[in-house]
């Protein structure tokens, strides 16, 4: 054999090894290369090239999870009942008599997805604290065995398979990773750090790439080389660009799912924009921010302030006549079309037939199909499917189809499973085609699992997810603040109004999520009666960040930033007053009022769950740390009290308070010591989080709070490790 | 304004009127022309009661993916008479509430027109120099409101397509309200054109 000859059939033999990640995994199990399903389609993934033929055409296997997902070995939907630590089996057709089979996997379910014979499952916690990837197949009847089982890090929680179905990525949410798993040998490949509550997750069609989204801020993950070296990047991607003011990049939350188009060239992230000018949407607004694949950049063009507008004349000022200021929606510059499509964007799946996307909207019991051809598909409402049947007539809360929080399409699309979580149901609704008016058939419904036996707690979950309930607040659930409990990490702008001719001064105050939303609503609602505010050219509001509940309300009080609660309950109804646009005084002796507090208390103290938490002994750089927090030299055990959830709830003024910019001075302002439980993931910190990590937090701090100042390099360190162990 | 002068105004807002009709008209393009231009002499009353929702189009408009768009930049036409015998197209996409709406082509741009009870047209996003927005409204007169709700009223929109750009626009309708009359929301022109895409998509919804 000459050394030419050697070198081509050298060649010939590593070609498959050496083809792209996604197409020459020569391990590809054998169920890999005859599945169907509904992931996005790419000809030429999972298979390697035939020597001397063209690449055979695979079927692609690429997943994303959901909370359901259809088994389709098994003709079955398979929900991860998560407040119930369960998988339930609903056969397929679903019949009016249709009941659910639970089955208890070995921790809390997060994720589905259906891949072949298997069916994979995120595990938040095992019971140990542990995350963990479960494999299963069905075995006779309606029960599974498991096949396999990988340890990750803890809060497993996202999941989306490689295009030739033979590896997965998950997210840990609660620990800020993401890891890639060999499906053909159940072993963690590698695990990469990534910004915090990383969620929804999706390869690019090549395999080569994938996209993480988050439930705190706007950018995105992007994972380069999987199969090698896998480099993390952020990818800046401001949040709803038709929506904000000039030159203002906004921040984003509850980025629970990415969704990618069938071409692979756009990628859509649903999720909640905050800063967004409105004339109601103190909150922000719904976003699906569409992402160009090839130029990375959002395919929205930004708001223009001073661009071109007609009307007949009628609408023009004149003759002592307003004009068009009476008209607010079609007076103001600003996209109001579809701000509030959705309310919680808890899931969603691209509906390739109509090319459209469906989201599940958590706030507002109900399914919205989106054109997805649009810039901003929020623009493009084809048409809303309820998933509620019946509402409690006092509360107005679901009494059937509460909370959709996961979909899965039936093969033909003309069917939707949806998880309702408060009212622990499958949902099926029938989806139809085009848009235009029509009557959609009432869902049909299994029930998942009886009802909480405490009513209390079962309207409190309710109220807690339901952004309808007019009391509660004006528009977005606690839950699209608190996202399960825990934080948005963002920073909102608390502002006071007052009126001194209007009875006890006018006063009340709002919430807002950028200074510019602040000015644009005060202006546009107030330039006939002018109120004192504290909104200036600084900037807008006393800073307010949303802090983490869940593990963090056991204390009688107070509560409030700045302590002014006395209990739990008094801070609701302050919720309820600031969580709003101005809207009615509420009175908290009114008795459904009082019902509403007394059923979300329960509710947040024992139905919120805690981030798990392995339990470990510390080590010996964490031990030196929790000696420094423990000093009297230190101090920061004096007001982070350990033996109440490391924090004494006194207030203290912080000296040197400079306020960030955008906000305004808060003058001789107290802050209450926050609590330090989960202190470790729930950046930024301060008051304002003007801290981005707990390493720059320490190094600033000087002696402001307790005194670091003195500390060494090391024992920062040391402190930082401790802190991270609450 | 006095009385004398809305009345001169009249013939002007008639005038615009029936131009717009005409540029709906397509088939009727010609038929429109003809009152355009003795429309000075028309009373506004007059005016309302002759003129008509655009006569229903029957050619089978071409799709917008068909079409080779001109990569130069052209100024934007100018006037009505330079959308005479354009190309009738089918945007990418149309709801139902864009059933009637009616999209030409003439070299890069696009004149979208919409035979409904217009009130107001917006530009939301996009260059402003080579747009153009266009309300038909009928006539102020003697300071009373117009009929507003048995048309015909209208609204065009024209804009480039470029690629790297993209345009948002919205028509606005009247709706009823306490003081007589409102406005209420309706189509959203949506176009867009990445550089990574060969066409551009434009979405009437």
């Amino acid at each position: 054999m000459t050394l030419a000859s050697k070198l081509l059939a050298a060649f010939v033999i590593a070609a498959p090894a050496l083809a792209a990640w996604g197409c020459g995994d020569p391990a590809v199990p054998p169920e890999a290369s005859g599945s169907t399903g509904s992931g996005p389609s790419r000809v030429g993934s999972g298979t390697a090239p035939a020597a001397g033929g063209p690449a055979a055409p695979a079927k692609d296997r690429a997943r994303q999870g959901s909370s359901v997902a259809r088994y389709e070995p098994g003709g079955l939907v398979v929900v991860a009942d998560e407040d119930h630590k369960a998988l339930q089996l609903i056969e397929l057709p679903v019949e009016r008599e249709t009941k659910s089979v639970k089955f208890e996997p070995p921790g809390t379910p997060a994720q589905i997805v259906s891949l072949g014979k298997r069916l994979l499952v995120t595990v938040r916690d095992d019971g140990d604290g542990d995350g963990a990837l479960l494999v299963y197949e069905k075995k006779d009847g309606l029960d599974l065995t498991e096949v396999a089982r990988v340890e990750l890090p803890a809060d497993a929680w996202g999941i989306a398979t490689s295009p030739a179905g033979t590896h997965a990525l998950v997210t840990s949410a609660w620990t800020a990773k993401v890891s890639l798993v060999d499906l053909t040998t159940n072993k963690v490949v590698w695990t990469r750090d990534v910004a915090r509550e990383p969620r929804g997750v999706v390869f690019t069609p090549d395999g080569d790439s994938a996209y993480v989204s988050h439930l705190i801020d706007a950018p995105l993950t992007r994972i380069d080389k999987i199969g090698s070296e896998a480099t993390v990047s952020r990818v800046p991607f401001p949040a709803s660009p038709l929506r904000s003011a000039a030159n203002e990049r906004l921040s984003a939350s509850l980025g629970y799912s990415l969704v990618l188009s069938p071409e692979g060239d756009r990628l859509y992230a649903p999720r909640h924009a905050l800063g967004t000018l409105g004339i109601r949407t103190w909150f922000g607004a719904a976003a699906v921010d569409v992402l160009d694949l090839a130029t990375q950049k959002n395919i929205a063009t930004p708001r223009g302030g001073n661009a071109h507008v007609s009307m007949i004349e009628p609408l023009m000022p004149r003759d002592g006549r307003e004009g068009l200021s009476t008209w607010w929606s079609a007076a103001s510059t600003i996209v109001e079309e579809g701000n509030s499509a959705f309310i919680q964007p808890r899931a969603a799946v691209y509906r390739k037939s109509q090319r459209s996307i469906l989201v599940a909207s958590e706030g507002t019991d109900a399914i919205v199909e989106l054109d997805a051809m649009m810039q901003d598909p929020t623009l493009g409402l084809i048409r809303s499917y309820s998933t509620l049947s019946d509402s409690d007539r006092i509360m107005g809360v679901a009494v059937q189809g509460g909370a959709p929080s996961g979909i899965a399409l039936s093969e033909d699309e003309g069917t939707a499973y949806v998880y309702c979580r408060t009212t622990d149901e499958l949902a099926v609704v029938r989806l139809v085609e085009g848009d235009g008016y029509y009557e959609t058939v009432p869902p049909r419904y299994v029930k998942l699992a009886e009802d909480p036996k405490d009513p209390m707690f079962a309207f409190g979950r309710k109220l807690f997810y339901n952004a309808t309930d007019y009391t509660v607040s004006g528009g977005l659930a606690c839950a699209g603040c608190h996202p399960e409990g825990r934080d948005d990490g963002y920073v909102w702008h608390e502002v006071e109004f007052s009126n001194e001719g209007k009875p006890n001064g006018g006063k009340f105050s709002n919430f807002f999520g950028s200074a510019s939303a602040a000015r644009h609503m005060d202006a546009f609602w107030h330039a006939k009666e002018p109120r004192k505010t504290n909104i200036d050219k600084t900037g807008a509001g006393y800073a307010r960040q949303t802090p983490m509940l869940a593990g963090r309300l056991k204390a009688k009080g107070p509560y409030g930033w700045l302590a002014e609660n006395k209990d739990l309950s008094a801070r609701l109804v302050a919720g309820f007053r600031l969580h709003r646009w101005e809207g009615p005084g509420i009175d908290e002796k009114e008795v459904t009022t009082g019902a509403r507090i007394n059923h979300l208390s329960v509710f947040v103290r024992a139905g919120l769950t805690p981030p798990p938490m392995k339990k470990r002994d510390l080590s010996d750089e964490e031990k030196r740390g929790k000696e420094i927090f423990m000093s009297e030299a230190a101090a920061c055990s004096s007001c982070h009290a350990p033996e109440s959830d490391y924090t004494n709830r006194s207030v203290a003024v912080i000296p040197g308070n400079v306020p960030r910019q955008a906000f305004v001075e808060e003058k001789n302002a107290a802050y209450k010591t926050p609590s330090l439980l989960f202190v470790g993931g729930s950046a930024p910190y301060f008051h304002d989080g003007r801290y981005e990590t707990l390493e720059e937090l320490i190094e600033k701090n000087g002696d402001r709070m307790g005194k670091t100042s003195h500390l060494s390099p090391e024992d920062r360190k040391a402190l930082v490790a401790f802190l991270r162990t609450l | 304004m006095t009385k004398t002068a809305r009345l001169l105004l009249v013939p002007l807002f008639a005038s615009g009127v029936i131009g717009m009709v005409a540029l709906g008209a397509l088939s009727g393009l010609a038929r429109a022309q003809a009152p355009a231009a003795s429309a000075t002499t028309v009373p506004a009353a007059a005016t309302s009661a002759s003129a008509k929702w655009p006569a229903p189009d029957l050619r089978v408009p071409a799709p917008l993916a068909s079409q080779t768009i001109p990569t130069d930049k052209s100024e934007l036409p100018k006037g009505d008479k330079a959308w005479h015998a354009t190309t009738l197209i089918e945007p990418t996409r149309r709801s139902h509430r864009a059933a009637n709406c009616r999209v030409f082509m003439l070299r890069e741009y696009l004149n979208v027109f919409c035979p409904l009870n217009i009130a107001l047209i917006r530009q939301f996003a996009g260059p402003t120099k080579d747009a153009e927005v266009w309300v038909t409204p009928k006539p102020f007169v003697d300071g009373r409101f117009p009929d507003l709700w048995n048309g015909p009223l209208g609204g065009k929109v024209v804009f480039p397509l470029r690629k790297g750009e993209g345009y948002v626009f919205q028509f606005f309708i009247v709706a009823e309200a306490y003081e007589g009359f409102g406005v209420d929301p309706s189509i959203v022109v949506d176009a867009s054109w990445p550089e990574s895409q060969e066409k551009p998509t434009v979405v009437l919804r």
